[in-house]
């Protein structure tokens, strides 16, 4: 009985797997083997050893690239993710108006996210946008700026544009409420704790594999996250607001430098490891209940 | 069980990293393989059909910029359709956004040698280098070489300078040339009391103090892309001296370190205090938009720009008759000898009829055409002088100007490196106009930036 559910276990497994070895493994031998090369991708690859490695590393871009992409990071862990279980613990109250609290939120998560960027361009531009209008409108025009433009602010202001919208772990987090027996709720309730005490001390510890799960898919998100900058400000101006991924596909774009863009891959996954398994440890997420 | 985990989050992160790696599929080519049957992705409708049926020739042109150049290609295609019924089908994909998209689209078909059958390069030396290098492109020079009817109609310096020194040649010449120089807002510069457009550079700065004073913001810029029109003022500064006329001679200069230089990126500057508050980090298209909506009094472009004087999607009616067209000061206009080059990535019949079509487009009737809509002159073909009283304003000083031109600079864009057009101008020039670096360091950056590429080649 064991051999034949193996042979079962096998056979609906070899679909998927096949599909990864083809999507992914595939090219992520090649982006690795390309990494030791110097490659135009037309031409054929030559060895060049750990040069690409070398050169990364004393590259001022990536210097830039990787504080941003790391400062992301820590956004969406520390302020992206705490912010969708917040709004997910409020929801769940579903206090009046709650509906129109969630539909309003998920919304950004339905608009492309160029499209988003775009909308933040006119937010933040200089002459018409809404931000400079606002501040002018409130007395303080003085701090009214080229957002997008301004090397001290750029980066920020991109930032906005993923940083509040944590549908997503909104999402995650009320499934896991959903599940949650309400005896234990109304447990609480009768030994006299109140709504804040039953969010913080009942709930978040229930609730940490779902926001040990959320933080990897935020993380995961942003070392990813390209069309926001690509769409406004390219990573500029200077390298105010370049991203390792930013960086990469500028490398092939603009350069046909395949090799050097695939070492930059290879370095992004890297951290991307790093950082889900510390992830793992800090949400002890292979810790039952 | 720690080890599972482990497994698992590399296969997690391998999935992030590799949506991310854009690998090209690794297909060798070699020189002058120029023979292949490979067509995929996009360019599946490329396949070729070489059973006595009608061959596809698979093209991508941009559409929604309004380019002149563009509007005349689109004319030609169906005319070629049209008179080679059952032989060759001109097989056209028109793809939104501006010529960088374009490119940028050419690079990525390129990784997977499926690029259309006809494309244009532009003013890309260092792509078309590659392309060359890798035998992408089909040789045309044997096909001139026995149609003397062809060469006749084409501009005997783009057959030099596009023949290389083992006789191949890999761009189609061009019947002409495209000047680039300011466009003006005649009403805009009467309000100021400006009666003709500056011919010196003080005077110029002059015309300028002058927009200001009468609330009018003068020039039309912006930073994005490689900052095409505050860098044509730039480079339009520098021509106006031997030395800055010898530099830009130069193809990929690796040391901008010189006194021209410096002067002209004080110039490029000092443009920036004429603008629009939006011109650090603006596109092409926003600054094109203020010069149609009069907000602004110049801006510089090619005449390839003209047909959009006259589009209700892009400017006010009868907003043709306020434009005029001059040389930048100095007597001096910008353009580069540029034309379409025929991919070798499809089967020689595919090849003959791109070939054939790009005779068909030579022909002097749309050579003639754009000349007219487009300004791009030939010295070949005659200008249809019966055509002149037709033309919009700023054509007929396009057409008037190129007579009378002193100095005819190359652009910076066919000239300089990809990694400083790319990577410094799009954005250091914001941080140079706005302060944030010096023009010392600006120029540091360019000297990098050309040594990064000069390694990047080797």
């Amino acid at each position: 009985m064991k051999e034949k559910n193996r042979a079962w276990i096998a056979l609906f497994l070899a679909p998927a797997l096949l599909m990864f070895c083809l999507v992914y493994l595939g090219p992520m031998v090649l982006a690795l083997v390309s990494s030791f090369t110097k490659w135009d991708g037309m031409q054929r690859m030559r060895f060049i050893g750990i040069e690409n490695y070398e050169t990364i590393f004393r590259d001022p871009v990536f210097h830039a690239s990787l504080l941003h992409t790391m400062v992301w990071a820590l956004l969406a862990v520390f302020v992206h993710v705490p912010f969708g279980v917040l709004v997910a613990l409020v929801l769940k109250r579903r206090r009046k108006g709650w509906r129109f609290t969630r539909s309003v939120f998920m919304l950004p998560n339905i608009i492309s996210r160029s499209a988003l960027a775009l909308m933040f361009v006119f937010i933040f531009k200089p002459d018409v946008g809404i931000l400079n209008g606002l501040l002018e409108g409130i007395g303080l025009g003085h701090l009214a700026r080229n957002w997008l433009m301004d090397p001290k602010t750029s980066f920020l202001s991109i930032t906005n544009i993923w940083l509040w919208y944590a549908a997503v772990i909104t999402l995650i987090v009320l499934a896991e409420l959903s599940s949650i027996s309400e005896e234990i709720e109304d447990a609480a309730r009768i030994d006299g704790a109140t709504e804040r005490q039953i969010d913080f001390q009942i709930y978040l510890p229930l609730l940490r594999r779902a926001i040990g799960t959320g933080a990897i898919v935020a993380v995961t998100a942003v070392f990813k996250e390209f069309e926001s900058i690509y769409m406004t400000t390219n990573g500029g101006p200077g390298d105010s607001s370049m991203t390792i991924s930013v960086m990469m596909v500028n490398k092939i774009i603009q350069s046909n430098q395949y090799g050097y863009a695939n070492t930059l891959g290879i370095l992004l996954l890297v951290i991307g490891i790093v950082v889900m398994l510390i992830c793992n440890k800090l949400f002890r997420m292979d810790k039952a209940d | 069980m720690k080890k599972k985990h482990v497994i698992r989050m590399i296969g997690l992160a391998m999935a992030i990293t590799v949506a991310l790696a854009g690998c090209g599929g690794n297909k060798e080519t070699g020189a002058g393989d120029n023979q292949k049957v490979e067509s995929s992705g996009a360019e599946d409708t490329a396949q070729e059909e070489s059973s006595g049926e009608e061959v596809k020739i698979p093209v991508i042109v941009t559409t929604g910029t309004n380019d002149g150049m563009d509007l005349q290609m689109q004319e030609a295609f169906d005319g070629f359709n049209e008179a080679y019924k059952g032989k060759y089908q001109l097989d056209v994909e028109y793809m939104a956004g501006s010529a960088d998209d374009y490119r940028s689209k050419l690079k990525m078909l390129n990784t997977s040698d499926s690029m259309p059958a006809l494309i244009d390069i532009g003013t890309e030396p260092a792509f078309f280098d590659l392309l060359v290098e890798n035998g992408r492109l089909a040789d045309i020079a044997p096909y001139l070489e026995n149609d003397e009817e062809w060469r006749s109609w084409l501009m005997p310096q783009g057959i030099e300078e596009l023949t290389r020194e083992d006789g191949t040649m890999y761009m189609v010449p061009p019947t002409g040339l495209q000047m680039v120089g300011i466009y003006y807002n005649k009403e805009l510069f009467e309000q100021a009391g400006i009666e003709k457009f500056p011919e010196t550079w003080d005077e110029f700065w002059t015309a300028c103090e002058k927009l200001t004073a009468e609330g009018i913001t003068p020039l039309s810029l912006m930073t994005a892309e490689t900052a095409w029109c505050p860098m044509l003022g730039m480079t339009a500064y520098l021509g106006g001296s031997q030395n800055g006329r010898d530099f830009m001679s130069v193809r990929y200069p690796d040391n901008f370190d010189t006194s021209e230089f410096k002067e002209a990126v004080e110039i490029l500057k000092k443009e920036f205090e004429y603008t629009t508050a939006d011109a650090v980090g603006g596109t092409y298209a926003l600054a094109a938009n203020h010069f149609f909506s009069g907000d602004t009094a110049m801006i510089a472009n090619g005449p390839w720009m003209m047909p959009s004087l006259s589009d209700p999607d892009y400017a006010p009616a009868g907003f043709e008759q306020k434009v005029g067209y001059a040389p930048f000061p100095g007597n001096l206009m910008i353009g580069s000898i540029a034309g379409w080059s025929v991919t070798s990535c499809h089967d020689q019949a595919v090849v003959d009829g791109a070939v054939e079509f790009m005779k068909f487009y030579s022909s002097p009737k749309y050579a003639t055409q754009r000349a007219l809509k487009s300004g791009q002159l030939s010295s070949v073909i005659e200008f249809p002088q019966e055509e002149y009283d037709k033309l919009i304003p700023a054509m007929k000083d396009c057409v008037d100007i190129s007579k009378e031109v002193e100095i005819v600079l190359p652009s910076y864009q066919s000239q300089w490196d990809p990694v400083n057009q790319n990577d410094v101008f799009g954005r250091e020039i914001p941080n140079l106009v706005t302060g944030s670096i010096t023009t010392e360091d600006f120029i540091e950056m360019l000297n990098k930036g050309a040594a990064q590429y000069k390694k990047d080649i080797e």
